[in-house]
């Protein structure tokens, strides 16, 4: 702990230092006016700040494309106050960062944003190159952006480390880099577009890129409110619906969970989970029409009455065709009751042909079903199910999920 | 009497579009003349830009709302007629696209529709010229090349200006209902998309000016918009499909769904008569397929029956009741539960003392009105005869000031008048 410390002392240090100097020489050195157009930057900066966008994969700083546009479009100084500007990030006071935080904040940005002026400069001080050809100027700004994405990720990274409490491994993990990359593609995209936007149209262009930000990012989280709450939707729905048809209580969300929990033993895909959830949730809509009088009758069934049932992953294939969005889930509905031994409704299916998610959904059907209450017999313990479903694991059941569910059982997941 | 309407505006915007291009086509000789120094450049940017066209025009989204019926075609399409109504010359501009349409259509997998693509092109050609036309009359006055922004703004606003109004008509015409019951949800939805077309375009336009063809690359924006609305209206059909699918999976014999998508169908458009648009519209097309789905709970095996008698403290129907207590559960359904309570509420009991609430929502009239004609002109399996559609109408209006608002009545007679249903002797 203690030469941790000891190391941020020295990291803090080096920064404040190396910012404060380089701010100096940058004061002292240039003399010239700030030009009047960069306002725009600075609005525009502010607004996509302020409207900003939470993607999935990471919060994309939009602010460091305005900084090198900036950087490209007029001087080191004015790239500096941009900096300035984007340092100040309401989120970031929100959450209470310490002095000492901030500072280095705002130090590894002056930082940054200086080294890569100072390249930069340099860069176009090469002789030979022609300032206005295409080539000279997209290969100035991939030079101008590596080095401020790379100094500034560098000290970031150091920041947090010394801050918080991360772990190496964790940071550098595949798919932190897959994302850094795609970042750094980002980056120079938007710089190039809105430093070509301000040469072509001058500040009223970039005022005008804001445009399709804003309705994109609109269209972007009703997206995502309707994605969030689909599924929530959809189990409601069924579960009440279910309720009164059928007088099973919390049947198929009980059984969507189940599902579920062996997909994730299995390590199935985020993707193919939700598919295995929401064909968990519509397995039983068969039963719903004409065929639910027969499923809550107390007596025995006759067997005209048990083959009408057994009808039920088929009667509804037809709505399932209509709907577009929901062809996917239709496979894994129609095949529930199939058996692994081939004995099964309603094509006799064997093994490995039954669609996975259909052999888990037939597992955890059986496991609910005969822990809860039927018309025609009380539930059972969970003991009592698992020894039921053991006994038919091979014939009914897939074995290998026969395994699982067991486990899930003995280790009182479920 | 409505196809006819219909196949006659169709006519007219291919009459119109084929008089714009032989009028603009005139000065193709002399633009390509002046162009001849550059002719290969020039011809490279037309061919990128074709390339393009036909690649985002196999992208375009067939809106069609399964509970409001709205119809409309969204193309990316608009994003590359407004940069090219800056970057070419118009005659230049036709050429292509007609060239484009006719690339896609070769290459696409549907058979050909001459009258389809033709209009499709016409009404282009129509948008293309007017906006043009609309444009160089302001031109003239802003010669400045300090005002260039300002002029690319003003054609931007007339330009869709005049496409939002050719939609409209289009939309309006092939619904076959009336311009001023369409615009508001037109533009509703398509407001959003239409700015993301009209100023990415805009960017192309205005790089074209420096890096030539390198400028298309700004369409990557459009691209992204418009998978962006490609989602959001897969989204919403996800909700309309799965009450759907329900609500068929949940029909049986007594209670079929052809039955709930005649009583959808009669209800929106009495709402679209009544003036109910946007979500409003959209609500009351949920409680029209669901409003019987109460009758799950009806039967003598279902949980309810069990426990409750044959009707409620309330002194609603079972399955009204049943319906609206499903629904209120659902977050996406809960507004229309009340509508679903009260859908069998007689009128006369409309703002009275003796109905707890006192008023019985538009929606829920809307809806016994519609529910009750399709009842009396369905086939029924056994005992009663089929109504024509007349018989059926003096049925109702005979029970209207009790059972059914009037009004309602009135504004269903206006429907099936359009329709052409009151005169014939013989039932659908």
């Amino acid at each position: 702990m203690d030469k941790k410390s000891l190391q941020k002392q020295i990291f803090l240090g080096i920064i404040y230092l190396t910012a404060i100097l380089l701010l100096v020489l940058l004061i002292t050195g240039s003399n010239e006016a700030i030009p009047l157009e960069s306002i725009a930057f600075v609005i525009v900066l502010i607004l996509l700040n302020y409207f900003r966008i939470n993607l999935p994969f990471y919060d994309f700083k939009i602010a460091f494309a305005i900084i090198i546009a900036g950087l490209l479009a007029f001087d080191v100084t004015t790239a500096v106050i941009l900096s300035f500007f984007a340092f100040f990030d309401i989120k970031d006071f929100k959450e209470k960062i310490s002095l000492y935080n901030l500072f280095c904040k705002l130090s590894i940005y002056l930082t940054s944003i200086q080294a890569a002026g100072f390249i930069f400069l340099k860069f176009k001080a090469v002789q030979g190159f022609n300032i206005n050809s295409p080539l000279y100027l997209f290969s100035g700004l991939l030079v101008a952006s590596f080095v401020y994405f790379l100094i500034f990720n560098v000290l970031d990274f150091l920041r947090i480390f010394f801050f918080n409490d991360i772990k190496i491994e964790e940071y550098f993990s595949f798919d932190n880099l897959k994302t850094i990359l795609f970042k750094y593609i980002m980056l120079i995209a938007v710089s190039l577009l809105i430093y070509l936007t301000y040469v072509w149209s001058n500040y009223p262009g970039i005022l005008v890129l804001f445009i399709p930000y804003y309705f994109w990012r609109e269209i972007y989280y009703k997206n995502l409110e309707l994605e969030e709450n689909f599924i929530f939707n959809q189990r409601h729905l069924i579960n009440e619906v279910e309720k009164r048809a059928l007088s099973f209580e919390d049947h198929s969300f009980k059984v969507a969970k189940i599902s579920r929990k062996i997909g994730q033993r299995i390590d199935m895909s985020k993707n193919d989970l939700e598919i295995l959830e929401q064909s968990a949730l519509l397995h039983d809509i068969g039963m719903l029409g004409d065929i639910r009088k027969y499923v809550s009758k107390p007596e025995r069934l006759t067997y005209e009455e048990y083959k009408i049932i057994q009808n039920h992953p088929q009667i509804v294939a037809s709505a399932f065709r209509k709907y577009k969005l929901f062809k996917k889930f239709q496979k894994a509905v129609l095949y529930h009751h199939e058996h692994f031994d081939g004995t099964g409704y309603p094509q006799g299916l064997i093994g490995e042909s039954i669609p996975l998610i259909s052999r888990i959904v037939g597992v955890a059907d059986a496991f609910n079903s005969l822990t809860s209450p039927r018309s025609f017999r009380e539930k059972k313990t969970y003991e009592e199910a698992k020894e039921e479903i053991k006994k038919f694991s091979g014939t009914q059941f897939d074995p290998d999920i026969v395994d699982i569910i067991v486990y899930l059982i003995e280790e009182e997941e479920l | 009497m409505k196809s006819g309407n219909e196949s006659l505006y169709r006519k007219l915007i291919i009459f119109f579009g084929v008089i714009a291009f032989i009028l603009i086509e005139r000065d193709l000789f002399v633009i390509i003349s002046e162009k001849a120094d550059t002719l290969l450049y020039y011809l490279i940017s037309n061919l990128i830009f074709l390339s393009l066209l036909v690649f985002f025009k196999t992208r375009d989204i067939k809106f069609k709302d399964d509970i409001t019926y709205l119809q409309i075609d969204i193309s990316s399409i608009y994003a590359f007629a407004f940069a090219s109504l800056i970057i070419f010359d118009l005659p230049v501009i036709f050429i292509i696209f007609l060239l484009g349409y006719a690339i896609f259509a070769f290459l696409s997998k549907e058979k050909f529709d001459l009258e389809k693509y033709s209009f499709e092109i016409g009404e282009l050609f129509i948008v293309l010229a007017l906006s043009k036309y609309i444009y160089s009359l302001f031109s003239n006055y802003l010669i400045q090349d300090a005002y260039f922004i300002l002029k690319i703004a003003i054609i931007a606003i007339v330009f869709y200006g005049i496409v939002y109004i050719f939609t409209c008509l289009r939309v309006a015409n092939k619904m076959g209902i009336s311009f001023r019951k369409i615009y508001l949800d037109v533009f509703n939805l398509t407001f959003p998309i239409s700015l993301i077309y009209l100023t990415t375009g805009m960017l192309v336009a205005l790089a074209f000016k420096s890096i030539g063809f390198f400028a298309f690359a700004f369409f990557l924006l459009t691209f992204i918009g418009h998978q962006s609305f490609q989602k959001l209206i897969d989204n919403e059909n996800l909700y309309s499909n799965l009450v759907r699918l329900i609500v068929e999976s949940a029909s049986s014999k007594s209670n079929t769904f052809e039955h709930a998508e005649k009583v959808q169908f009669y209800a929106i458009n009495l709402g679209r008569e009544f003036g109910i648009l946007g979500g409003d519209l959209k609500n009351l097309g949920y409680a029209a397929i669901i409003h019987d789905i109460g009758k799950i709970g009806v039967d003598e095996f279902s949980l309810d029956y069990i426990l409750e008698s044959k009707t409620t403290k309330g002194g609603e129907l079972l399955h009204s009741e049943i319906g609206s207590e499903i629904v209120e559960n659902v977050p996406y359904l809960a507004p229309i539960s009340y509508v679903v309570r009260t859908h069998h509420k007689p009128f006369s009991m409309h703002k009275t003392k003796a109905y707890e609430k006192g008023v019985i929502p538009l929606m829920s009239r809307i809806i016994m009105v519609a529910n009750g004609y399709v009842r009396l002109i369905a086939v029924e399996a056994e005992e009663e005869e089929t109504l024509t559609p007349s018989e059926a109408y003096r049925k109702m209006r005979k029970d209207q000031g009790i059972v059914y608002d009037p009004k309602v009545v009135r504004t269903l007679h206006k429907i099936l008048e359009k329709e052409g249903k009151l005169h014939r002797s013989k039932s659908i």
